[in-house]
């Protein structure tokens, strides 16, 4: 389960948003890139994690540790003690904790602290996240410019985060244990401009509350275009659609990509979400089924006595791509299946 | 470190508890239990001859008859397979926790699964948050006259309390990570 993108961004460099792992537990965005001849130790320029939950982090730091001229990019608050600390506590009792997604930021961490993550430059290898700061713009050929640009988290997301990430660090007589503590209002949001085309990533990126999300990104980011091409955030769920996020940073029917979520009870995109979406674009898609395979019988067998709704974790990798040529407007999908038009 | 248990019986299976299951098990094993040991005992200085009973060997006889017969009484059990999850909790609610599940024995992929929370028992259920460990296990027991049963239970894994001394340890790893980061962050 999980969602990745790699963006061809021109000139053969690559830039990839988010990991996870094919069925067979190997990293798909690697192990797409190598598919199609990638040097990934050279050509990708960037890696991006834009929030710590599991479906868009696992393999990431594999990722890192693979593309090793890339810069990691990260909200900025996980470069802060509050979350730096729940690295440090995974470090330290990983074998009472049990691995957990902070182990894939507590090896980015190390792997950036390597002597060859450098750049002659003196470059460093990571860089933070923070709304209306770009990350990379460069000139790329035959592209031309070539912007990446987060829109989230605001500062007051940040804010509420760290608050909330400071409430699980260690105390004396505490519970032990590595709480989950992501909130998706530090997801980071991108705006990349790749020539004269705009792209807009949504992460898991939810509307709010004030301040945060969408309502902050709407009152503070106005693009020079509207984007072609949306990744919708948070699989679908009705609390990442903003109609304004629609109307004022998205063309009219814009191609939208959807990645499912089925490791819940609420699957995503469900069926209004889907009739949501489509009411806003007939060009919409979807990775995979939003229903997952079920386990062999006797797996479903053995466990019908304590649990229901026994489904696979992991299963087929479903790809859509989406390209374009240079001053071209249109966009040719491709679809590997279990991908489907939403 | 504490455990909670929270049994569930199968609506269509007879309930074998793990006692029961215990006491079968020491049946079936030649020197367990009290009347095994009183029955091998002898009487010192005492001695056989071949054809002759003597006292001591008519007591042992007697007392491996009852043996016999008590063994005879007891149903057999057979622990015919167990799986076991290691599970971490992916969501969770008053009612109902989704965890994904990793076999122990690496007989079955990865999983998700509902469980009802209450299941973890009054104590844990409460508590129990994403990313908390869960332990998920399934036995299929074989009984003499009474089939095929099975016995389920899932329950919360307590990792204890945090120490001033691993409170300092996180604390001084934290100080040093943040002093590597700052040049390594633009």
């Amino acid at each position: 389960m999980g969602e990745s993108i790699v963006v061809h961004v021109g000139g053969g460099k690559w830039v990839i948003v988010d990991s996870c792992r094919n069925q067979d537990g190997s990293v798909a965005p690697l192990t797409y890139l190598h598919g199609i001849g990638v040097d990934v130790a050279r050509d990708v320029l960037l890696v991006v994690g834009t929030h710590a939950h599991d479906d868009h982090i696992s393999g990431l730091a594999d990722v890192f540790a693979q593309c090793c001229r890339a810069r990691f990019v990260c909200s900025q608050a996980l470069t802060k003690e509050e979350f730096v600390a729940l690295t440090a506590q995974e470090d330290l009792f990983s074998d009472l904790l049990r691995e957990s997604s902070y182990a894939e930021y507590s090896r980015i961490l190390k792997l950036a602290d390597e002597p060859n993550r450098r750049s002659a430059g003196g470059i460093k290898p990571l860089v933070r996240a923070i709304a209306g700061r770009p990350v990379m713009d460069a000139e790329i050929s035959p592209v031309g410019r070539v912007v990446v640009l987060p829109v989230s988290p605001s500062d007051e997301a940040v804010t509420r985060s760290l608050r909330v990430l400071a409430t699980a660090r260690a105390r004396p007589d505490n519970s032990r244990g590595l709480r989950r503590i992501d909130p998706n209002e530090l997801a980071v949001a991108l705006w990349l401009k790749v020539g004269e085309k705009r792209i807009l990533l949504g992460a898991d990126l939810l509307v709010g509350p004030q301040g945060c999300g969408w309502i902050a990104v709407l009152a503070t980011f106005i693009p020079d275009a509207k984007a072609s091409l949306f990744k919708v955030p948070h699989h679908g769920a009705p609390n990442a659609h903003h109609d304004g996020v629609w109307d004022a940073l998205l063309q009219p029917a814009p191609l939208a990509l959807v990645a499912p979520y089925r490791a819940g009870r609420n699957r995503r995109p469900s069926e209004s979400d889907r009739a949501r979406i489509r009411s806003r674009t007939p060009h919409a898609y979807v990775t995979a089924p939003t229903r997952p395979p079920l386990p062999p019988r006797p797996t479903m067998a053995a466990l019908s006595s304590i649990a229901t709704n026994v489904r696979l974790a992991n299963a087929m990798t479903g790809q859509v791509r989406a390209r374009s040529q240079v001053g071209d407007e249109r966009w040719d999908i491709a679809m590997t299946s279990p991908a489907l038009r939403l | 470190m504490s455990q909670s248990f929270g049994t569930i019986e199968s609506p269509s299976a007879h309930r074998v508890s793990e006692t029961l299951l215990e006491t079968g098990n020491k049946a079936a094993t030649p020197d367990a239990g009290p009347s095994a040991a009183s029955i091998v005992a002898t009487t010192p200085g005492s001695s056989t001859s071949v054809g002759q009973p003597s006292a001591a060997n008519t007591v042992s006889a007697a007392a491996m008859d009852e043996v016999h017969r008590q063994q005879q009484t007891r149903e057999p059990f057979q622990v015919v397979g167990m799986q076991k999850w290691v599970g971490r909790i992916v969501e969770i609610d008053d009612e109902v926790f989704t965890a994904e599940l990793t076999s122990v024995s690496g007989t079955s992929p990865t999983l998700l699964a509902d469980f009802q929370t209450r299941n973890l028992g009054p104590d844990d259920a409460p508590n129990a948050r994403p990313g908390d460990i869960v332990y998920v296990t399934v036995r299929s027991v074989e009984a003499v006259g009474r089939g095929s049963t099975m016995t389920s239970n899932v329950r919360l894994r307590r990792l204890g309390r945090w120490t001033q001394s691993e409170v300092d340890q996180i604390e001084e790893l934290t100080r040093r990570k943040m002093r590597s980061l700052a040049d390594l962050v633009d």
